[in-house]
């Protein structure tokens, strides 16, 4: 097979404790610390950069048995929808070496897609795990704000992102999250909410009287060869005696401009840190501390991470905050709101994961606005804080695959998994 | 509606002296197009019903305690090219 180029560093590992991952392979994204493995975040800035603990998330998969196989590719700091954004190079899409794999969790994505680990490990800031997972034909969850402990992941946005499994089924994606989620003295927005849920039993398809929402919104402007297989997903479940209902939710025609403000905003502080002198490639000790920092990030940071971080600089910049910031912040509470009162209607709402088919690798090189507005179906989610699923359709080979999307009220992601185990059956 | 803002080539230059990254000259151009294209998007928040935010958060604190640490040569093992006998370096503050 051909190198997709989904890890950045493999590891030789033997798991050897007793438990619920017991000679289950696993890879990590490499923005989770591992200790004594270099965690690059796909950026030169930290390609030497060795942790010195391990994540929560990692003690607790070794705690249960995991081998460690590797840490996967993945846009750089989780800036792009494509990996393409990687200083290691873009990830393939396994199914199309013509196509990306999404991003930012390419690497995490492709390596379960193309069999190099049965599960891993992705992060999911706008929809980092979701879409790949669906470019890649594989199940994603992105957990409820606070399920899983965010402590040793390299921060980007941290009121947005959370750490989820990657895997080829419902069922194996909700085993992986049984054994991280929980609460965790390390990480204050943590939570012990959910943590008695036995999330991989609830992968039994059992859809008989759920309510499914689908919002306009959501559906509006979709590429044929995507909604094709949503409708068919639809048809299934209404088949296994669930109820589909049309909603509307208008706030999520804002969605995609109140995230991009808001995680570029807090990436501009998040990334601060990377001057050459703690962290980092220092960039020679000729000038002062401010030539010596604007030489550093010159050189360590790509692209995208340059325009996130300037862009968020210039909305958090005196005059601006009010403009941009303030009222993202109110457009996050509307979405939050209006997701509340759907809940009270529905119990899963249901869309596309992505709008388009898995870009050709290269095409949204030029335009990053382009990129930006293909997140619109994912950033709702983080906004609001919810738990969401992403469950591979049946898609037509020639195409590529497609992503069905079901998000859920706060720490209800037992139904997303009776919901997705449902489509994939 | 708020007044429309323009980004220009001086604009990028001073986000790029508070950000602290040097650009080169095509970046500069590179990105004030597509600053330009982008923050003209996010005008479409302009449009936004007035909403109560409601913030249902509490404080989380522990007891203060004596924990483990991390070790100084673990920490220091990122920076060796950036050290002197144990402390980070950095240019001279004149």
């Amino acid at each position: 097979m051909k190198d997709i180029n989904s890890f950045i560093t493999k590891i030789e590992s033997k798991g050897n404790k007793k438990g619920a991952l017991e000679g289950c392979t696993v890879a990590i994204k490499d923005n989770i610390s591992t200790k004594g493995i270099r965690t690059t975040c796909g950026s030169a800035m930290l390609k030497d950069y060795i942790p010195p603990y391990d994540a929560t998330v990692v003690d607790k998969i070794k705690a249960a048995g995991a081998i460690v196989v590797g840490k996967t590719n993945m846009d750089e700091f989780g800036m792009g929808t494509t990996t393409e954004t990687s200083y290691f190079g873009p990830t393939v899409n396994p199914h199309d070496e013509s196509r990306v794999a999404g991003g930012s969790s390419g690497g995490s994505a492709a390596a379960v897609a193309s069999g190099e680990a049965m599960f891993s490990l992705g992060t999911d800031t706008g929809g980092s795990i979701r879409c790949p997972a669906a470019f890649c034909g594989v199940v994603g969850i992105k957990p409820t704000y606070g399920l899983v402990s965010r402590y040793g992941l390299v921060a980007y946005a941290n009121s947005l992102e959370q750490i989820g499994p990657i895997a080829r089924t419902v069922e194996g994606a909700a085993r992986l999250l049984d054994v991280i989620a929980g609460g965790d003295v390390r990480d204050s927005t943590s939570s012990s909410d959910g943590k008695d849920t036995k999330y991989a039993d609830c992968a039994d398809g059992e859809v008989e009287g759920m309510t499914v929402g689908i919002p306009a919104e959501l559906v509006k402007g979709i590429d044929k060869n995507v909604i094709g297989p949503f409708e068919l997903s639809m048809d299934r479940l209404e088949e296994r005696g669930a109820i589909i209902k049309e909603i509307t939710l208008p706030s999520l025609e804002k969605a995609v401009a109140a995230y991009y403000i808001i995680a570029m905003s807090e990436a501009s502080s998040n990334l601060a840190r990377y001057d050459g002198v703690r962290y980092g490639i220092a960039s020679g000790f000729g000038g002062d501390w401010n030539q010596m920092f604007s030489a550093s990030r010159e050189n360590g940071f790509g692209k995208e991470v340059k325009r996130r971080i300037l862009l968020g600089t210039y909305a958090l910049s005196a005059g601006y905050q009010d403009r941009y910031y303030a009222k993202a912040q109110r457009v996050k509470a509307w979405i939050r709101k209006e997701f509340e009162n759907a809940f009270e209607d529905v119990d899963v709402v249901a869309s596309p994961t992505m709008p388009v088919l898995p870009f050709k690798l290269g095409e949204g090189e030029k335009d990053p606005l382009k990129m930006y507005l293909s997140d619109s179906n994912t950033v709702p989610v983080n906004l609001a804080g919810l738990p969401a699923i992403t469950v591979p359709a049946e898609w037509d080979k020639r195409e590529g695959p497609v992503g069905i999307q079901f998000v859920g009220a706060r720490f209800q992601e037992e139904k997303l998994i009776r919901a997705g185990s449902a489509v994939e059956r | 509606m708020s007044e429309r803002s323009v980004v220009d080539v001086e604009t990028v230059q001073h986000i790029s002296e508070l950000a602290k990254i040097n650009l080169e000259g095509e970046e500069v151009e590179m990105f004030t197009k597509q600053f330009r294209q982008i923050i003209n998007y996010f005008e479409i928040l302009d449009e936004v019903p007035e909403i109560e935010i409601r913030l249902d958060v509490k404080n989380v604190l522990r007891d203060d305690g004596e924990g483990e640490s991390l070790l100084r040569g673990e920490v220091f093992q990122n920076v060796d090219e950036n050290t002197k006998e144990d402390y980070f370096k950095g240019p001279k503050v004149r």
